[in-house]
C-alpha cells in the first residue's frame, strides 16, 4: 500500500488487487491433467471420475442435488445464527467477571481438544433425525471461536486505548461502548470468517450421522450406490458453497470493518 | 456463612465441581434414564468397568491420528520446502492451497471408504488429507516469510540457497510450523472421528456409534471423555515439543488469519 | 508576575515494584504561568512522566498536590489536553471522528466542535484526510491527528509526553516547528516531556531538568532565546550554551 505523501492534500488511495494468473494457470494445468490422464490410461469411472463428468452429473442431478443442499444450507446457517448469538452472549458475560474466567476457560478449552463433531450422535439421541440435531451441531462448533474471539476483543484492549478515554473522564460504561465494542467487534468478524465453514461441516458431519434429507444424505445415499461419480458432484457441491460462505463474511468485513485493512 | 463463601469460591475449580454436583443431583431428583442423560457417577462406573475396551479403540483412534499426521508433515513439509526453493511453484500452488482451506474437505471421507475400505487405511487417509493443508500453508509461509535485511546479510556473506534455507529459513520457519501443526492436531482428530462414523469396524468414533445404536449412553459419554483426554495429550506434546524445539524465545506463534482449513 | 496556571507543591509519589517500595518522585514543586511552553528533560526513570501523569490527573499522588487554573486535581481536568508517545487513534474511526471523540465524551456541542476540528485538520496540514483511516497515514501524520484530537474541545492547557519519540529524526524537527506554529496561533500553555536536549531548548521559554532515584527537579533554565523560534536558531551560540549547561546538569550531577 503506497505511503500517503505528507504534503499533498487528497484522500488516501488503495491499490487494486488484480487476479494473479499463475495459480489459476496452475489450477487449469491439474484439472486438464486429471481429465487426459484418467482417460489416457483407461482409469474406471466408477474408481476415479474425471472432472468433466463430475460437472455434468452436477448440472443433470441439479434438480434433485440442490433442494438437499439447500437445507444443509439452512441447517448449517441457522446453526451459524444461533452459534453466533450465544457466543457473543457468553463472551459478554466472560468479559465482565474475571472469577467467571478464570473457571469457564479451562473448561472451555478442555471442551475444544475434544472433537465436538463427536457429538453428532449423541444429539441424534437426543433430537432425532430431522433438522434440529444438525443446526445444533452447527451451533455447538460455531459457538467456541465466536466466544474465544469477541471475549478476547472485549477484555484485550490495547490499555493506552482505555488511558486516552480515561484522560477525557470516560465512564466505564462510555468506555465499554467507544472503546471496547468497537474493538470486539473486529475480533467478531474474524471469528465468523473461521466459524462459517465450520456450521457447514456440522450439518453435513450430522447428516452423516444420521439424516434422510441434505447433501450429506445424498453423499452417503451415493456411496450405498457404489455411485462415485455422484459422490464427487455431491462433494464439489459443499465445497463451493463452503467457499461461498467464506467469501461472504469476507465481504462482510470489508463493508461493516473497513479500517481492518490489509491484516491479513 | 458469608465468610464461608469467599474462601469457597476462592478455589479453583469450584464452578465446574459445582455443575457437577448439580448434574448429579438433578439426574437423581428428576429421574432421567440412562440412556437419555447418564449421571457423572455412571460415566465414572462405565470408564472403569470398560478401561480396556477403552484403551483398545483409543489405540486405533490414536494410530489413525498419528499415522495420518506424519504422513501430513512429510508431503506438506517436502511440497513446502519444494515451494520456498523454486519460486513459481510457490506463486501457483500457494494460493490453491491457502484457497483450499477454506473448503470442506471432510465430506471426502465415505469416498476414501468406498477406495479402501473399512480398515484403518481410509481413516488415515482422511487425516492425512485433513491435516495436510494447515501443515504445507503454514510452513510455506514461514519459510519465505523472512526479514529482508537477514537475506541481504546472507547474500553479503555469499551464501549458497541452500546455506540461507538451513541457517536462517528453517529456524525461522519454526514458530509457523508449530502454529499450523496446532491446528493440523485438532483437525485430525475430527478426520479420525469423522472416518470413523463412515465407515469402520474399530477406533473410538465406531464405539459411539455402537453404543449410541443400543442406546449404551454411559458408555457413549466415556467414550468423549477419553476423546478429550486424548486432544490434551495431543495438544501437551505439542506444547513439549515447541519447548524443546524452540528453546530461545517465547515467540508467540504468528497470528494466521486463514481459516483452519478443513 | 501572572498567576500560575499549574501549581505543583511537595509532590511525592511512591510505586510498588516486585513488593519494593520505588519512589518515583520525591518533593518535587513547580509553577507553570499561562501560555507558557515547558519542557521537562531527564534520563529514563527520572519521573518526568510520571510527574506529567499526576498533573492530568491520571495517577494520584503519594503526597503534595497540584492546582490547575485554581482547582486541586482529583481527576483528569477539562482543562488539560493530553498528547502521548503513541498517537493511540482508535483504528475502527476516520481521522474526523478520532479528533471528535473527546467531544462526544466530555457531552460537548457538536456542531462549535466540527467546526474547530476542520480549522485545526486545516491548520495541520490534513485538508482532505478527514475521512481516512488511522491505518493509512504514516506516523507523523497520526501524531498530528492526535494533536488536533487534544486541541479540539480548546484546553487552555496541553501536556505532551514524547509525542515525537516514535519519529525519525527530521519528522521529529519538522514536528517541532508545527508545534510551534500552532502554539503561536493558538496561545496555548505547554508542558512538554522529551529526552532530547535539543528538542528542549529550541521550544521552550524554561526548562525543567530531573534527575533519578529518587525523582526530583534538578534546575529549571529559562530559555530566552528569540522567538520565532527557526532553523538559525540552532546555529546561535547561546543555543549551544544552554545544551551544554542541561547536559552537564545530566551527566554531570556532582556540578552544581
Amino acid at each position: 500500500m503506497a505511503e500517503p505523501s505528507a504534503s499533498g492534500p487528497g484522500p488516501v488511495t488503495t491499490t487494486r488487487v488484480r487476479l494473479p494468473w499463475e495459480p489459476v494457470a496452475f489450477a487449469a494445468v491439474l484439472l486438464v491433467a486429471w481429465e487426459v490422464g484418467a482417460r489416457a490410461f483407461g482409469v474406471p469411472e466408477f474408481l476415479l471420475p474425471r472432472p468433466l463428468s463430475i460437472l455434468s452429473t452436477m448440472q443433470s442431478q441439479a434438480g434433485r442435488m440442490v433442494p438437499h443442499l439447500a437445507f444443509t444450507l439452512g441447517e448449517a446457517l441457522s446453526g451459524f445464527a444461533g452459534g453466533v448469538l450465544l457466543g457473543i452472549l457468553v463472551a459478554f458475560g466472560l468479559a465482565s467477571s474475571a472469577f467467571l474466567r478464570r473457571e469457564l476457560l479451562p473448561l472451555i478449552v478442555f471442551s475444544q481438544s475434544m472433537p465436538t463433531a463427536a457429538l453428532a450422535p449423541l444429539l441424534v439421541v437426543w433430537l432425532g433425525l430431522g433438522f434440529l440435531p444438525k443446526a445444533v451441531l452447527a451451533l455447538v462448533l460455531v459457538f467456541f471461536p465466536i466466544a474465544m474471539n469477541v471475549t478476547s476483543g472485549l477484555v484485550q484492549v490495547n490499555p493506552d486505548l482505555l488511558r486516552l478515554v480515561r484522560s477525557y473522564r470516560a465512564t466505564a460504561w462510555q468506555a465499554f461502548i467507544k472503546v471496547r465494542l468497537p474493538h470486539a467487534v473486529g475480533y467478531l468478524i474474524a471469528g465468523m470468517q473461521i466459524a462459517a465453514p465450520l456450521a457447514l461441516i456440522g450439518a453435513v458431519v450430522g447428516e452423516f450421522v444420521g439424516a434422510n434429507r441434505g447433501i450429506g444424505f445424498v453423499i452417503l445415499d451415493a456411496a450405498a450406490r457404489l455411485a462415485t461419480v455422484e459422490m464427487l458432484a455431491g462433494i464439489t457441491y459443499v465445497g463451493l458453497t463452503g467457499t461461498a460462505m467464506f467469501l461472504a463474511v469476507g465481504a462482510l468485513e470489508r463493508s461493516l470493518a473497513p479500517w481492518l485493512g490489509d491484516r491479513r | 456463612m458469608r465468610g464461608a463463601w469467599r474462601v469457597l469460591l476462592r478455589v479453583r475449580g469450584v464452578l465446574p465441581a459445582l455443575g457437577i454436583a448439580a448434574w448429579e443431583a438433578a439426574v437423581a431428583v428428576l429421574g432421567i434414564p440412562d440412556y437419555l442423560l447418564p449421571a457423572p457417577s455412571r460415566v465414572a462406573q462405565e470408564l472403569f468397568v470398560r478401561f480396556f475396551l477403552l484403551v483398545r479403540h483409543t489405540g486405533v483412534t490414536l494410530q489413525e491420528v498419528i499415522l495420518g499426521l506424519g504422513a501430513a508433515v512429510a508431503g506438506g513439509g517436502l511440497l513446502a520446502v519444494s515451494m520456498a526453493l523454486v519460486p513459481i511453484l510457490h506463486r501457483g500452488l500457494f494460493p490453491l492451497l491457502a484457497f483450499l482451506q477454506a473448503v470442506p474437505k471432510i465430506t471426502v471421507a465415505p469416498l476414501f471408504v468406498i477406495w479402501i475400505g473399512y480398515g484403518l487405511g481410509s481413516k488415515v487417509l482422511m487425516v492425512f488429507l485433513i491435516s495436510f493443508f494447515p501443515v504445507v500453508v503454514n510452513l510455506a509461509s514461514g519459510l519465505l516469510q523472512v526479514e529482508p535485511d537477514v537475506l541481504r546479510l546472507m547474500r553479503s556473506y555469499r551464501a549458497s540457497r541452500w546455506q540461507t534455507f538451513r541457517a536462517i529459513r528453517l529456524p525461522n520457519a519454526l514458530p509457523y510450523f508449530l502454529s499450523g501443526m496446532r491446528i493440523a492436531a485438532a483437525l485430525s482428530l475430527v478426520g479420525a472421528v469423522v472416518g470413523e462414523f463412515v465407515g469402520a469396524d474399530r477406533g473410538l468414533g465406531y464405539l459411539i456409534l455402537l453404543s449410541n445404536a443400543e442406546l449404551r449412553t454411559p458408555l457413549l459419554f466415556a467414550c468423549l471423555a477419553w476423546l478429550g483426554v486424548m486432544g490434551v495429550l495431543l495438544f501437551g506434546s505439542l506444547q513439549w515439543i515447541e519447548r524443546w524445539l524452540l528453546p530461545w524465545a517465547r515467540v508467540e506463534a504468528p497470528e494466521r488469519r486463514t481459516v483452519a482449513g478443513f | 508576575m501572572p498567576a500560575s496556571i499549574i501549581t505543583v507543591h511537595a509532590l511525592s509519589k511512591t510505586f510498588t515494584l516486585n513488593r519494593e517500595p520505588l519512589l518515583a518522585l520525591s518533593g518535587v514543586s513547580l509553577e507553570v504561568y499561562p501560555q507558557e511552553f515547558v519542557s521537562i528533560v531527564g534520563r529514563s526513570g527520572c519521573g518526568k512522566s510520571t510527574l506529567v501523569n499526576i498533573v492530568g490527573g491520571l495517577v494520584a499522588p503519594s503526597a503534595g498536590e497540584v492546582v490547575v487554573m485554581g482547582r486541586p486535581v482529583t481527576e483528569p481536568p477539562e482543562a488539560i489536553g493530553m498528547v502521548f508517545q503513541s498517537p493511540v487513534l482508535l483504528p475502527w474511526r476516520t481521522v474526523l471522528d478520532n479528533i471528535l471523540l473527546p467531544v462526544e465524551i466530555l457531552g460537548l456541542p457538536r456542531e462549535p466542535a466540527l467546526r474547530a476540528a476542520r480549522e485545526l485538520l486545516a491548520l495541520a496540514g490534513l485538508q482532505g484526510f478527514e475521512g481516512a483511516y488511522p491505518h493509512a497515514l504514516s506516523g507523523g501524520m497520526q501524531q498530528r491527528v492526535a494533536i488536533c484530537r487534544a486541541l479540539v474541545f480548546d484546553p487552555p492547557i496541553l501536556i505532551m509526553d514524547e509525542p515525537f519519540g516514535a519519529l525519525d529524526a527530521m519528522t521529529r524537527e519538522e514536528m517541532g516547528m508545527e508545534l510551534l506554529r500552532i502554539w503561536h496561533e493558538r496561545r496555548k500553555t505547554v508542558l512538554f516531556v522529551t529526552h532530547s536536549i535539543s528538542e528542549a531548548v529550541f521550544l521552550s521559554d524554561r526548562v525543567v531538568v530531573m534527575t533519578p532515584r529518587p525523582g526530583r527537579i534538578c534546575e529549571v533554565l529559562p530559555i530566552d532565546l528569540p522567538r520565532p523560534r527557526d532553523l538559525r536558531v540552532r546555529a546561535l551560540p547561546r543555543f549551544g550554551e544552554f545544551e551544554l549547561r542541561i547536559r552537564q546538569l545530566i551527566f554531570e550531577p556532582a556540578h552544581g
